[in-house]
C-alpha cells in the first residue's frame, strides 16, 4: 500500500497542475477522523472531490490523482460553526476574518446588523477578495414598529435572498410586553411564508418560553437571568428548538492573550473582565445585580447549569448548539466557550454541539456540521486529539473550505 | 554563598552513605518552576537538603554532591494540597492513587480518630502515601459539656483537626446546633484544635462564622452568596475549601482500576457515586416536584470567585475536593469548574499556599521556597497554560524524597 501511494504522488506530480488539482480533490490520509456524528474513526482516509466529501473510511483508499495531505498524529473535524457572530464589513474585515479561519471557523451566522452589510461580506469573501468563513447574512427587523411594518421589513429581506432574521431582542425581565410579542407573531407569520429563520434573543426563561410560544424556534443564547426549569426545557423540546450557546456569557476573561489584530485585549493583570475589556462583573451588558444594583456574574452559573438542562430534556440531543455572540476574532473566544461546556457536557457532545447541532441551527444541516459523504468538505485538520479534552480543539492546523485549503500552518509550532 | 554551599555537598558528599544521601540531598535542575506565590522561573535550579528546599533560583546552581533530576522540558510545583478529603484506613491503592496524581498532603475529612492517627502513622513510618493530617470526629448531637470533653480528648492525642462538622443547610443551622457549635469553638481555641465545618448554604457558612468558624470544608451550593457574606468570610480571615464541582456532573470519565468508582462510557451524566446525575447528588437541591436540579454546580462557580474578590490578598478559597475517589479524575473534576472563573496563577495559589494555609501548615508546605518541606512534582507539561497540565505528575517528591518516578 505504502508503494502504492508513492507512485500515486508521483503520477500526481508529473500530469496535473498542483495548484488547480489541489484546489479541490484532496485525499486525507492517516487522520484520527471525529465525524461529528459521534463516530470516531482511529485511523481513516477522507476523500474530497468538487468540494465535497466523496469518503470518509478507515484505513487507506486509493488516492491516484488526488492531492495527499497526510494527517499522521492529526484530528480531522467537520470545520467549527458560529451559530451566532457579530461581523462587520468595515476596515478589520479581512483580519476577523481570517482570524475566524485559522481558530477552525468555517461557517457563521451573522448576529444581525444591517441585511446589505452582511450581504457584501459574504460576497468579498465568496469572491475570494480574502478568505474568511462562509458568513451566511442576517438582517435587522426592529420590534418598535408596527406589525404591518414589520411584515414589510420581512418582505424586505426575502427580496435580498436572505434566510435569517438578526438577533430579536425580548425584554427578559419580568418578560417580553404584549407590544413585543404581537410583533414577534407578525414577523414568525410572514417570515413562515418567505422561508426565512427568525433568530431571537431571549436571554431570561420566561423570554424563552414566550418567543417559542410565539412560534419562534431559534434562541441565540443560553437563558442567563434564571435556572431554567424542567417544564420550559420541555417547551424547547417539545418544539423542535435549538438554543445556541454564550454559555460563557458571564464567566470572566482573565490574562486572556488574544493575537493581534483582536479588536479586545485582556491585559496580563490577573483580573477579571467582561468581554469587552473592561471589570468584571460591572461590565457585563444587562448584569443581573442585587437590591444595591451591583453587578452579580451570575449569569455564568445560570448558563451552565440551563444548557444541559435544555440538553436533557430531548433524547435525541439536538436542542443545544454553538454561538459566541462576540466581535472579538479569536481562539480566546473560543477556549471561553468551550471550557463552560467541558464542565457539563462530555467531548462527543461538544463536538456535536458546534457540529451537526449548529448545522442544524443556521439551516444547513444538510450540508455541513459532519463528515459524511455528500456534505461540503468543510475540513479542520488539529494538531491534537479533540477526544481528549478542549483545549485540543485549539490547535487548528489546516482549514479546507469546500475542498479548498485556504489555512496551512504545519510549519508554525503548536502552542502546547 | 556559592561557596559556601560547595563546601556544604563537598562535604554531605564524602561524609554520608550515598544511598542515604541520594535519598534526601537533591537538585532539580532544568525546571519551569512555579513557586506557588505567584512567581515563575523559566529555567531554574531547585536544591533539597535534609528533606527541605535550600535554595530555589533562576539558572543554573552547584549541584556537586547532590542527586541531579534533570527537569529539562518539566514543570516543578508545590505538591498538591487537599484540604478535606476521606481517607480512613489504609488502603495502598488509594495513597498511591493520590501520590501520583501529585497529592503530598491530605487533612482528613473526618471519621474516627484512631483510624486517622494509625493512617498517618503507617505512611510516616515508610508505606507509600500522601501527608495525612488527621482529624477527630466530633458530633454536635450532644450537650456542650459533652463536646468540650470531645475536644479535650482530641487535643489529648495529639490532634489538631476537628473532622467535618456538618451544619444544616437550610433554612439554618438551629440554635442548638449552634450553641453546641460555640462550645467546641471555644474548647478548641483553648488546646490548638483547628475547628472544620461543613456549610454548603450561604446562611449555614455565616452562622459558622458568627460562631467563631474560621474554616469551611465546602463552597456553599444551595444558593449565591451574596457580597455581605463573602464580606464577613473575609474579614475574619475565613478560608472555604472548594469543592467547587460538587454539583458538576461525571461523564464518561475513565478511572484506572482499582478506583472506588467507575464512570462507564455510556455518555451519561453521573454523580460522583457513579449513579445517575443530578438525581444522586447528595443533599440535592430540588424543585417543588422533588426533582434534582443540579443548580449547585452553578451556585458554586459564582460563589467561590464572589468569595475570593472579597479579600484583596486572595486568601478566602482554597482546595477540598471531598471525595474518596482516588485518582487524577477528581482533581480534572475540580480544576475544571475552578478554570472557568480564575487564572490559573490563582488555581495555584489556591492548591498551594491557600491549601497550605487551610490545613495549617502555611509555613512548611505550599510554595517552592526555601526552608519549606521539599514537597515537590515535576510535571511534563506546562502548568501555567491550562488545568489539564497540571494531570501530568511525572515525580513526585515528599520532603525530599523521591515516592513517585514515572519518567
Amino acid at each position: 500500500m505504502r508503494t502504492f501511494v508513492v507512485a500515486a504522488g508521483i503520477a500526481v506530480a508529473a500530469l496535473i497542475t498542483p495548484r488547480l488539482a489541489s484546489a479541490q480533490d484532496v485525499a486525507i490520509t492517516n487522520a484520527r477522523i471525529i465525524v461529528g456524528s459521534g463516530q470516531v474513526i482511529d485511523s481513516g482516509t477522507i476523500i474530497v472531490k468538487g468540494g465535497k466529501i466523496v469518503s470518509v473510511t478507515s484505513g487507506s483508499t486509493p488516492t491516484q490523482g488526488l492531492r495527499t495531505i497526510d494527517a499522521k498524529g492529526m484530528s480531522a473535524m467537520p470545520g467549527f460553526i458560529d451559530s451566532h457572530k457579530h461581523v462587520s464589513n468595515g476596515e478589520g474585515a479581512a483580519g476577523q476574518a481570517r482570524l475566524l479561519l485559522e481558530a477552525g471557523y468555517t461557517t457563521v451566522l451573522a448576529g444581525g446588523g444591517q441585511a446589505d452589510t452582511n450581504i457584501a461580506l459574504r460576497d468579498r469573501i465568496e469572491k475570494g477578495e480574502f478568505i474568511g468563513p462562509r458568513i451566511i447574512a442576517s438582517g435587522q427587523i426592529n420590534l418598535r414598529q408596527t406589525p404591518a411594518e414589520a411584515r414589510a421589513a420581512v418582505q424586505a429581506l426575502a427580496a435580498k435572498g436572505i434566510k435569517h432574521t438578526g438577533e430579536i431582542a425580548l425584554t427578559p425581565i419580568p418578560g417580553p410586553t404584549q407590544a413585543e410579542i404581537e410583533v414577534l407573531k407578525a414577523i414568525v407569520d410572514e417570515s413562515k411564508k418567505v422561508g426565512i429563520q427568525v433568530n431571537v434573543h431571549a436571554v431570561s426563561s420566561p423570554a424563552m418560553v414566550a418567543a417559542i410560544d410565539a412560534g419562534v424556534t431559534r434562541l441565540v443564547h443560553i437563558p442567563n437571568k434564571d435556572f431554567t426549569t424542567y417544564d420550559q426545557a420541555e417547551r424547547v423540546a417539545q418544539t423542535g428548538s435549538i438554543v445556541a450557546g454564550a454559555i460563557a456569557f458571564g464567566a470572566p476573561y482573565i490574562d486572556s492573550l488574544s493575537p493581534a489584530p483582536a479588536q479586545v485585549q485582556w491585559p496580563k493583570d490577573n483580573t477579571t473582565r467582561f468581554r469587552d475589556g473592561k471589570p468584571w462583573p460591572e461590565a457585563i451588558s444587562g448584569a443581573n445585580r442585587d437590591e444595591k444594583g451591583r453587578a452579580l456574574g451570575t449569569e455564568g452559573g445560570y448558563s451552565l447549569v440551563n444548557a444541559r438542562r435544555i440538553w436533557d430534556a430531548d433524547n435525541t440531543r439536538q436542542l443545544i448548539s454553538y454561538s459566541t455572540d462576540q466581535n472579538a476574532t479569536d481562539l480566546v473566544v473560543l477556549e471561553h466557550e468551550l471550557k463552560s461546556y467541558g464542565v457539563m457536557f462530555s467531548m462527543a457532545d461538544i463536538h456535536r454541539i458546534i457540529g451537526p447541532n449548529a448545522a442544524r441551527y443556521v439551516g444547513m444541516a444538510d450540508q455541513i456540521g459532519t463528515l459524511e459523504p455528500g456534505k461540503l468538505a468543510d475540513i479542520i485538520l488539529i494538531d491534537g486529539n479533540p477526544m481528549l479534552n478542549v483545549y485540543e480543539m485549539l490547535e487548528t492546523k489546516v482549514v479546507l473550505k469546500e475542498g479548498k485549503v485556504v489555512v496551512d500552518k504545519r510549519s508554525t509550532p503548536s502552542t502546547r | 554563598m556559592k561557596a559556601v554551599l560547595r563546601a556544604a555537598c563537598l562535604a554531605g558528599a564524602l561524609l554520608i552513605a550515598p544511598g542515604v544521601s541520594a535519598a534526601q540531598d537533591v537538585a532539580i535542575t532544568n525546571a519551569r518552576i512555579i513557586v506557588g506565590s505567584g512567581q515563575v522561573i523559566n529555567s531554574g535550579t531547585i536544591i533539597v537538603k535534609g528533606g527541605k528546599i535550600v535554595s530555589v533560583a533562576a539558572g543554573a546552581a552547584p549541584a556537586q554532591g547532590l542527586r541531579v533530576i534533570d527537569a529539562k522540558g518539566m514543570s516543578a510545583m508545590p505538591g498538591f494540597i487537599d484540604g478535606h478529603k476521606h481517607v480512613n484506613t489504609y488502603n495502598a491503592e488509594q495513597m498511591k492513587s493520590l501520590i501520583e496524581a501529585g497529592y503530598t498532603t491530605v487533612l482528613a475529612g473526618g471519621g474516627p480518630v484512631e483510624q486517622n492517627l494509625a493512617l498517618r502513622d503507617r505512611i510516616e513510618k515508610g508505606e507509600v502515601g500522601p501527608r495525612v493530617i488527621p482529624s477527630g470526629q466530633i458530633n454536635l448531637r450532644q450537650t456542650p459539656a459533652e463536646a468540650r470533653a470531645a475536644v479535650q480528648a482530641l487535643a489529648a492525642k495529639g490532634v489538631k483537626h476537628t473532622g467535618e462538622i456538618g451544619l444544616t443547610p437550610e433554612p439554618a443551622p438551629p440554635q442548638s446546633e449552634i450553641e453546641v457549635l460555640k462550645a467546641i469553638v471555644d474548647e478548641a481555641k483553648k488546646v490548638g484544635v483547628q475547628v472544620n465545618v461543613h456549610a454548603v448554604s450561604s446562611p449555614a457558612m455565616v452562622a459558622a462564622i458568627d460562631a467563631g468558624v474560621t474554616r469551611l470544608v465546602h463552597l456553599p451550593n444551595k444558593d449565591f452568596s451574596t457580597y455581605e457574606q463573602a464580606e464577613r468570610v473575609a474579614q475574619t480571615g475565613s478560608i472555604v475549601a472548594g469543592l467547587i464541582a460538587f454539583g458538576a456532573p461525571n461523564i464518561d470519565t475513565l478511572s484506572p482500576a482499582p478506583a472506588a468508582v467507575q464512570w462507564p462510557k455510556d455518555n451519561t451524566t453521573r454523580f460522583r457515586d457513579g449513579k445517575p446525575w443530578p438525581e444522586a447528588i447528595a443533599g440535592a437541591n430540588r424543585d417543588p416536584k422533588g426533582r434534582a436540579l443540579g443548580t449547585e454546580a452553578g451556585y458554586t462557580i459564582v460563589n467561590a470567585r464572589r468569595i475570593w474578590d472579597a479579600d484583596p490578598n486572595h486568601q478566602t478559597i482554597s482546595y477540598s475536593t471531598d471525595q474518596n475517589a482516588t485518582d487524577l479524575v477528581v482533581l480534572e473534576h475540580e480544576l475544571k469548574s475552578f478554570s472557568l472563573m480564575f487564572s490559573m496563577a490563582d488555581i495555584h495559589k489556591i492548591i498551594g499556599p491557600n491549601a497550605a494555609r487551610f490545613v495549617g501548615m502555611a509555613d512548611q508546605i505550599g510554595t517552592l521556597e526555601p526552608g519549606k518541606f521539599a514537597d515537590i512534582l515535576l510535571i511534563d507539561g506546562n502548568p501555567t497554560l491550562n488545568i489539564y497540565e497540571m494531570l501530568k505528575t511525572k515525580v513526585v517528591l515528599k520532603e525530599g524524597k523521591v515516592v513517585v518516578d514515572k519518567r
